[in-house]
């Protein structure tokens, strides 16, 4: 039978030389310092900045359409398109960057951390869910309504008019159908990437947190 | 010059106390890869920490509310093959006496069969931190540290204690 006080020598009168076997020298610290974390603020941070990326070069492929076709509709649609997109996504992406900011509280006893990495966390999921639910039917409704118009100012669909109310009712309805779509989407998609990750903090602050 | 010196510094204080987060490493990872990818996210949140650093705790103090607290929340884990339990009392018993670092190992086996929260306040008590200071580490009281103590002892005791 092992008394716990053994336990406690054997652990003293070993770890030391286990320990000494991976001690890395000075050189191996500075190294240390430039690599890649994979925290997953880190990784997030990491992530945000691929999304950002993705959204300016498609925004960049719009801005391109009326060098390509030469018509002064197609490009006053493009420019507000991308003004319309634009400046809701910009909103969107700063409240998510200035969120991930503020996560930084690892030298926080261990309680204190964990309710502000979850209640951070909470409060950025929260953004990256609704936020993307609120952009879907307006990126929808809006890349409709300008490869419509696109289309009709370069000569195609002549029967066609896109301010009609039946088109854009049709268009909204579309939208709002991507959206609903986009609902369990992104909840999945969000619960797989992060939500694991939260619970298993909630878990250990509510063992921390229990008494009997 | 006053960047080069703080690293120069840091990486002073990294050396000295290194122990420390080898320990936290040991007791979060099986595998040398994840004691190594632990190891290096340890020293990187460290490093970001230690401007910030006003010694108002001790540095040990604060190296292992970091260590910690980036083991526990920082990285998704990989799930942990652990051994049985009563393959762990039966080799613990049998074979210590032969060779101590064995009796370490199996240690470590039975350790993995904690929570994350019991891992860190195991490793505090091995290194024979007094309760106030395993407080000031996981932000609960001392009172509270001494009942989970005596939880997770019970629980060692039982992992230990089982014959096959």
């Amino acid at each position: 039978m092992i008394d716990l006080e053994e336990l406690k020598h054997l652990w003293k009168d070993n770890i030391d030389s286990s320990v000494h076997r991976q001690q890395v020298n000075s050189e191996e610290i500075k190294t240390l310092l430039k690599a890649k974390s994979a925290n997953i603020i880190d990784r997030l941070l990491q992530n945000l900045r691929i999304e950002i990326g993705v959204f300016m070069i498609c925004l960049l492929l719009i801005a391109c359409v009326p060098f390509y076709f030469h018509a002064r509709e197609v490009s006053i649609v493009c420019l507000l398109v991308i003004g319309l997109i634009f400046i809701p996504y910009l909103f969107y992406y700063i409240k998510k960057y200035r969120e991930l900011k503020k996560f930084y509280s690892y030298s926080a006893s261990m309680k204190s951390h964990l309710e502000m990495m979850i209640a951070q966390l909470e409060k950025y999921l929260k953004i990256y869910f609704w936020g993307s639910i609120f952009l879907t039917p307006v990126t929808g409704f809006l890349s409709a309504f300008a490869i419509l118009y696109q289309l009709k100012a370069l000569g195609f669909l002549l029967y066609f008019d896109t301010f009609n109310y039946g088109i854009l009712s049709y268009m909204l309805l579309f939208s709002l159908l991507l959206t609903l779509l986009s609902y369990p989407v992104m909840k999945w998609y969000i619960r797989k990437l992060y939500g694991q990750h939260l619970e298993k903090l909630k878990d250990c602050l509510k063992e921390l947190n229990e008494i009997a | 010059m006053v960047a080069v010196n703080t690293e120069q510094l840091f990486i002073q204080t990294i050396n000295q106390h290194q122990g420390i987060i080898h320990k936290v490493c040991r007791m979060y990872c099986s595998g040398q890869e994840d004691h190594h990818d632990l190891f290096q996210e340890i020293v990187l949140q460290l490093w970001k920490a230690f401007p910030g650093f006003r010694q108002e705790s001790k540095i040990s103090t604060w190296m292992y509310r970091i260590a910690l607290n980036t083991a526990i929340s920082g990285l998704r884990k990989k799930k942990i093959q652990t051994t049985g339990i009563d393959a762990i009392a039966f080799q613990l018993e049998d074979r210590q006496e032969e060779n101590p670092e064995v009796g370490l190992q199996q240690l470590y086996k039975a350790i993995e069969h904690l929570s994350d929260v019991e891992k860190s306040i195991v490793l505090l008590y091995l290194e024979d931190k007094p309760y106030d200071e395993i407080a000031e580490i996981t932000g609960i009281t001392a009172n509270y540290v001494a009942v989970k103590m005596n939880r997770i002892k019970e629980k060692l005791r039982t992992i230990l204690n089982v014959r096959p």
